[in-house]
């Protein structure tokens, strides 16, 4: 009898490894799947809960539009209309205001600071002339957009330094008698900015100038840092940025090559040398000098508050710009005393307020409220006279917010993120 | 060294096969899906941030209804009590009538 042999199937050992590594590979992929998707879903959930975070920032700082005016400035208010972890905050910062909002949900916390200011009422109101008995006279290539007020209602052309007027309307708008009532910065406002030239800064962060960094950046929900000095002041190669307050008791030149970022200067003189950019408040008692090609950007303040009798006032050089608001404010009684000054060549987008004389022969997108206009030439000088100047109240951005005048209610104007 | 009967091994690998087979077609069935609802989401999450600055850009603050790649959008608007220049905007986005994403945000007017 045969016997027959079962044949047997042998299979190497390693076999068994290769089997192993495989399933190891093939889990490997499956798990990076499982995971992808999985993180996927993690992130979509993440994103979602910003989208909803920077919502209900959003929705805060609609919300602090609408109460800025009735709210206590400097404290945390909670928002219960959207959420039970948002909260708005104002600070005042010269002519305009700092909104901050906050809102958090579980660990993620999302904040925003943006400065925004008053917007004014009277949207075509080009230029509003308080003195005079024979209205406003123009001459050369004066352009004028917007309605006017001006005593006696009368914008007329003349002939001054060999030039007629050469355009073909004397004003793009209308023109009217002035209101009796000169408008007059609001007193609230008014107070709060003298308060801020005056103040002494005890809550705040005082540091001697000479002891301070080169670079300081600081947010709005820290403390004001004063940068203090004594004696004059030059900003030389420095960089400020953010909620800063530097004061000379003297005077502060601020260079080319200084780094300036919302700030705010306070001194008796502020100088501003040539090709500067930045964006800076500045608050001075005698004067303010800008010196030609500078450039500030909004939003800028160059704010005079002078009751002494010294000559002086606010000059601004040839070719430079000038975003936000340029204010002669509390004159003494001998107003061609002081003078704000604007150089062929400027641009101004903003607000000019004026309590004494204006001379300008620039151009102006926004607005022009003054008690008169002066006009010097080597040969004479005239009252109530432009010459080559430009005043455009709609071709400056609707967003813009300057100051607010009396018993104005403009409402918010739009922000600049910080 | 060898190993008789391959039994082992071969259901070793006759299960890894069986498993990576199920698990492709689980994944080929799940992530397209789970995929696919996230990208509609994110999409409806950008395009409500298109009709937000439509609405508050034209200051047009009546109910609407948009639909837009088989997503239908819906803003309604209320007022809010005690504030005259504030309003309460809720969106939201469905499909096949299924909600994919609510949103609230006040709006300023003034």
């Amino acid at each position: 009898m045969t016997q027959v042999r079962k044949k047997s199937r042998r299979v190497p050992a390693s076999s068994m490894f290769y089997a192993i590594v495989l399933s190891m590979l093939i889990g490997l992929v499956l798990m990076s799947l499982i995971s992808l998707n999985y993180f996927h879903t993690v992130e979509l959930e993440s994103y979602s809960s910003t989208v909803e975070l920077i919502d209900d920032c959003k929705s805060a700082q609609a919300l602090l539009f609408s109460k800025s005016k009735s709210m206590t400035t400097g404290e945390w208010i909670d928002c219960a209309e959207i959420s039970d972890e948002t909260r708005i905050k104002v600070i005042d910062w010269g002519i305009w205001q700092v909104g901050l909002v906050k809102s958090k949900k579980r660990k993620e916390e999302i904040s925003g600071e943006f400065i925004f200011g008053n917007k004014w009422s009277n949207q075509n109101l080009a230029i509003q002339l308080k003195n005079g008995i024979n209205g406003l006279s123009i001459s050369g290539k004066t352009e004028i957009t917007g309605n006017v007020h001006v005593p006696g209602g009368r914008v007329k052309p003349a002939f001054i330094e060999g030039q007629s007027f050469n355009g073909n309307r004397l004003v793009n708008g209308n023109t009217s008698e002035t209101p009796r009532k000169f408008p007059r910065i609001d007193p609230a406002e008014r107070s709060r900015l003298e308060l801020l030239e005056n103040a002494g800064f005890e809550n705040d962060s005082i540091i001697d100038v000479y002891d301070a960094n080169a670079l300081i950046v600081n947010q709005f929900n820290n403390k004001t840092v004063v940068l203090y000095a004594s004696d004059s002041l030059s900003l030389l190669d420095v960089d400020y940025q953010g909620n800063i307050i530097i004061k000379s008791e003297k005077a502060i030149n601020i260079s080319p090559f200084a780094k300036l970022k919302n700030v705010i200067c306070i001194a008796p003189k502020i100088y501003i040398s040539e090709n500067f950019k930045g964006s800076v408040q500045c608050f001075a008692t005698q004067n303010i000098m800008v010196s030609q090609s500078v450039r500030l950007s909004y939003p800028s303040a160059l704010y005079l508050n002078s009751e002494n009798e010294v000559k002086g006032g606010i000059t601004i050089g040839k070719e430079s710009e000038i975003e936000g608001v340029i204010v002669l404010n509390k004159v003494p009684s001998d107003r061609t005393q002081k003078t704000i000054k604007i150089a062929t060549g400027v641009e101004v987008k903003g607000q000019v307020y004026c309590e004494a004389s204006l001379e300008h022969r620039g151009t102006i997108h926004g607005q022009i409220i003054t008690h008169e206009f002066a006009l010097r030439t080597p040969s004479a000088s005239y009252k109530n006279y432009l010459l080559n100047a430009t005043v455009n109240v709609h071709s400056l951005p609707s967003w813009f917010g300057g100051l607010t005048l009396e018993n104005e209610t403009g409402g918010i104007s739009k922000l600049v993120d910080l | 060294m060898t190993l008789r009967g391959a039994t082992l091994i071969e259901s070793l690998l006759a299960m890894a096969i069986l498993v990576t087979v199920i698990a492709i077609a689980l994944n080929a069935m799940i992530l397209p899906s789970a995929t696919s609802n996230a990208e509609v989401r994110t999409k409806a999450l950008m395009q409500m941030d298109v009709l937000l600055e439509n609405t508050i850009k034209n200051a047009s603050y009546t109910r609407s209804e948009t639909e837009i790649d088989g997503i239908s959008y819906t803003q309604d608007f209320t007022l809010l009590q005690n504030a005259e220049d504030l309003i309460r905007l809720e969106m939201r986005a469905e499909r096949n009538n299924e909600v994919i994403i609510e949103r609230s945000r006040l709006i300023y007017t003034k």
